[in-house]
């Protein structure tokens, strides 16, 4: 068959070729002015948000049965003289630990979160989608209802010690796969989200022969409360923090680059495959701590770093410090939030990230495909 | 400053999983200076091969620059002296085209010691320039088209003044301009700086035009290697991609017809 003419288009339009050439091409100068800005305001942003974060702290303690004014809470933190030995013991015996196991746990899931979500290149990874939480809540159902746990561990001790031993190995299971050349980053997430049905079903199975005691005891733990925190509990997870941070501040550049691509990061001589397990076992340290002492707490690593992404972009020299410090906000309202949600009832805040976290969530999804 | 270290690349071998794509390929010595297209059908093993000599891929037989075996080279140290420019940038990445220059140079100390932060600024800001899309530094590279993103990609390349660029089909996706702008550029950096660059190109007339030198591959071999008139010739042609071609030489490079006749 003749293939079908196609008739020449022979017009030229000749206003269109005499059109001006567009917009001047910016200099130097003023690209690298227009950079500085960039960085101040990262910098001013990340200091609205420490300022935030620390008003959301002041909240949390002043939030409760009793509400307490705000300069009370300064009072009692700093002046413990000026109040009645009863709100002195409010604000810091129960309060405070309390408040600031919110913000260590929000700092602690919200970088792992960041840092996972980068090493494995997938926006939606992070401790709970991937398993860890889950292991967790394996290992305390195992103390809770066969009390099976190593031998010499203190019985109070024996929770948190089973969620962190179960929270780690499974991070070590997705960095074994992350180091063999075979399953690739999709991989290990595709194995991390086989990690959460794994664990589901086998804490379903310990559920099924426990108790009624053992049972509630289980259900609870794996809602994720603030309760647990002891100043034994605040010290452990603030010194895994303190630990931590500047190794993944020093993999900042490392992080950064590998979002290029990971030929390319590795033509820039970065050993990703080395990168991606200090960074896994960052990220077991700080996420099997955090659900250690107060059980399952999802959405937070989730949802805190995206919001850092949006609001400063992916140079994760700003990105990490951003993303523990909307983790900690986030947290420090949740919080809140349990306190005031039902009145008279403390919910489990768990319950709340997820309420919160799952919305975030959807969103997330329902927004990737017009970025494509 | 400028190199002077060739690189001779002798019996390599390069394997995906259990599948052989490269064997004992040996390539005559790679000059400074030069710049070197790759052209060949697909699944050739042309980016097997830029992967290789990136050290991204394991090789085995001897990759010589200069006196220095790269074979066996650190990656950080392999790093300072080759760069790998991939046919591809991710999608989805909230930095902007200046943050990703940057990056690259922030990623590994280049020569020895690391750069200020006024150094990074403007070393970035030049190439950014050079490669023609200034008007692009503060943007986003997840809001750039195909071709802007690829020119992003070649800046993040360049900045690390390489010895050895590697660049993996870096004008597909660019409009004319762009094209000639690159290869412009490329040819250039190699005369300034005695840069060798090697690349992946699929549009013959331009590899014609633009190259020192022409290695067309076929099923991990080497068919031809030389000028381009001693390499593009109606029978590599005819054997490699399976085509009627006609090749004239013409003052710059060559003129290419291609019949409309597949052979086999």
């Amino acid at each position: 068959m003749e293939p079908a003419k196609i008739r020449p288009l022979a017009v030229v339009k000749e206003d269109a070729l005499h059109t001006p050439a567009p917009a001047t091409v910016p200099d130097h100068r003023d690209m690298a002015a227009a950079y500085r800005r960039t960085i101040r305001r990262r910098v001013l942003i990340l200091l609205v948000m420490l300022v935030v974060g620390i008003a959301a702290f002041a909240l949390d303690i002043s939030t409760g049965p009793s509400p307490l004014a705000l300069r009370d809470v300064w009072s009692g933190l700093f002046d413990p003289g000026s109040l009645t030995p009863p709100e002195v013991t409010i604000i810091r015996d129960v309060r405070l630990p309390y408040a600031l196991m919110a913000i260590l746990v929000g700092v602690s899931l919200s970088l792992a979160g960041a840092e996972m979500q980068t090493i494995l290149n997938n926006p939606l990874a992070s401790p709970f989608t991937l398993g860890v939480s889950s292991a967790a809540s394996f290992g305390a159902a195992l103390a809770i209802v066969l009390g099976l746990s190593l031998p010499f561990v203190p019985g109070d001790w024996m929770v948190p010690i089973n969620a962190f031993i179960c929270a780690f190995a499974s991070v070590l299971l997705l960095e074994a796969l992350a180091r063999s050349r075979a399953a690739g980053v999709e991989g290990v997430v595709l194995f991390g989200i086989a990690l959460v049905f794994t664990f589901n079903a086998l804490v379903a199975l310990i559920q099924f022969v426990a108790s009624q005691e053992a049972l509630s005891q289980l259900v609870f733990w794996s809602m994720g409360s603030l309760g647990r925190a002891t100043w034994t509990n605040l010290a452990v997870l603030g010194l895994v923090v303190l630990v931590v941070l500047p190794f993944s501040m020093r993999a900042a550049n490392a992080m950064t680059a590998l979002r290029l691509g990971e030929d390319r990061a590795r033509s820039f001589g970065i050993d990703v495959q080395k990168l991606r397990f200090a960074s896994l076992l960052r990220i077991s340290a700080l996420a099997a701590t955090s659900v250690a002492f107060v059980g399952t707490i999802g959405f937070i690593g989730l949802v805190g770093p995206h919001i850092a992404r949006m609001l400063l972009g992916e140079d994760h020299r700003f990105l990490l410090p951003a993303s523990m410090l909307t983790g900690a906000v986030i947290m420090s309202l949740a919080s809140v939030a349990s306190k005031i949600m039902v009145p008279g009832v403390l919910l489990p805040v768990g319950i709340v990230t997820s309420m919160i976290g799952v919305p975030v969530f959807l969103a997330l999804i329902l927004r990737r495909p017009d970025r494509a | 400053m400028s190199y002077t270290d060739e690189l001779t690349i002798t019996g390599l071998g390069a394997a995906y999983a259990r599948r052989q794509i490269i064997a004992d390929l040996s390539l005559a010595p790679m000059q400074p200076g030069q710049v070197i297209s790759l052209i060949g059908p697909n699944a050739a093993g042309k980016t097997t091969l830029l992967r290789s000599i990136a050290g991204l891929h394991p090789t085995t037989g001897s990759q010589l620059l200069g006196t220095r075996e790269l074979t066996h080279m650190a990656l950080a140290d392999r790093a300072r002296l080759v760069t790998y420019m991939p046919q591809s940038l991710p999608q989805k990445v909230a930095l902007t085209v200046l943050e990703g220059v940057i990056g690259a140079l922030r990623a590994s100390p280049i020569d020895g010691d690391s750069l200020s932060e006024q150094q990074l600024l403007e070393t970035a800001l030049d190439v950014i320039a050079r490669v023609g899309i200034p008007q692009l530094a503060m943007t986003a590279l997840d809001q750039l088209s195909g071709g802007q993103r690829q020119l992003a990609s070649l800046a993040q390349a360049l900045v690390r003044s390489p010895r050895v660029l590697l660049l993996d089909e870096p004008i597909s996706a660019l409009d004319l301009h762009y094209q000639l702008r690159v290869m412009k550029l490329v040819n250039a950096l190699a005369r300034e700086r005695g840069m060798m660059v090697i690349m992946v190109l699929h549009d013959l007339a331009i590899a014609a035009r633009w190259s020192d030198r022409i290695v067309v591959l076929a099923q991990g071999q080497v068919v031809a290697d030389g000028t381009p008139a001693e390499a593009i010739t109606a029978e590599v042609l005819a054997h490699v991609y399976r085509v009627v071609a006609r090749v004239e030489p013409e003052e710059t490079g060559l003129r290419i017809a291609i019949d409309d006749i597949l052979t086999r």
